[in-house]
């Protein structure tokens, strides 16, 4: 999880003055995904589907379901643009309500 | 009251004659929903909407917005099909019984079942609108409109049954 991060961290020393840094440090931030409370989904389902897609165990997905239950969303994965894309998909496929947006910095 | 027994690669359903008919509607009532191209009708249609959610919430990312359905939405409507058939080539084993029919699903078949009854409780949830504090003991049997409701809660009832059956 800490990865995608640290080389940033890495530039940000080398390159302070470079006016594209701004720039560049906008394209690293990685992609959440994220999934939405709705009325309709069993919470055992979405639990199910967490573990199928992304490998959780069944605590893992268990919490996360919770959060989207009682906080009315959870960020269930995160990457990049093309990897955020991918897991939409999957979860929209299983008829999960989710969206993707970029971490704030 | 349809019953649900595990089995070692799979569950075993027991169903009347009248929930076999019931399911068997369920690949022909989703089919309009799964025809047409991406954003076809978006804003228009709120069950298609809710089966086929935007990916970005940001107005700014109209475009990727538009290239990802373009890149994913045949895919999407593949897979549910996919499901609604495997559903459908299950029921074929208990049609026509003039009596409760047991149906042995595989695992693959079960998880099959698991999509296609949520694509039908999301779009007859979405048609009928299911709120959060929906309480499926407040219908009175009596009303008509309240059919549809019964059918939701009896799919809510089956795909929670599965849920449990093979997960616990």
């Amino acid at each position: 999880m800490a990865s995608p991060a640290a080389p940033a961290e890495v530039e940000v020393e080398e390159l302070g003055g470079d006016p594209d840094f701004e720039e560049g440090i906008e394209t690293d931030r990685p992609w959440l995904v994220i999934v939405w409370n709705d009325p309709v989904n069993l919470m055992s389902y979405v639990v199910f589907v967490f573990r199928k897609l992304f490998g959780y165990s069944r605590d893992k997905a268990t919490k996360l379901m919770l959060e989207v239950h009682h906080e009315g969303k959870s960020v269930v994965t995160s990457g990049t643009r093309e990897k955020a894309e991918g897991d939409v998909g999957r979860l929209h496929a299983h008829g999960l309500w989710a969206t993707m947006e970029r971490d704030t910095p | 009251m349809a019953s649900v027994k595990k089995r070692r690669k799979g569950v075993v359903l027991e169903l009347t004659p009248d929930e076999v008919a019931l399911l068997q509607t369920l690949p022909a009532q989703l089919a309009p929903v799964l025809e047409g191209g991406p954003t076809a009708s978006e804003g228009a249609d709120p069950v298609r909407d809710r089966l086929f959610p935007r990916a970005y919430l940001d107005p700014t990312e109209e475009k990727a917005e538009h290239n990802w359905q373009d890149m994913v939405h045949s895919d999407l409507v593949k897979e549910k099909a996919d499901a609604l058939a495997v559903l459908a080539e299950s029921l074929e084993r208990v049609a026509n019984a003039d009596r409760d029919a047991k149906l042995s699903l595989d695992r693959d078949e079960a998880e099959a079942w698991l999509g296609a009854l949520n694509d039908a409780r999301l779009a007859l949830g979405t048609t009928i609108g299911i709120a959060e504090d929906h309480d499926p003991s407040s219908l009175d049997p009596a009303d008509p409109e309240s059919q549809p409701f019964f059918i939701y809660n009896w799919l809510t009832m089956l795909q929670g049954t599965i849920l449990e059956v093979m997960f616990d």
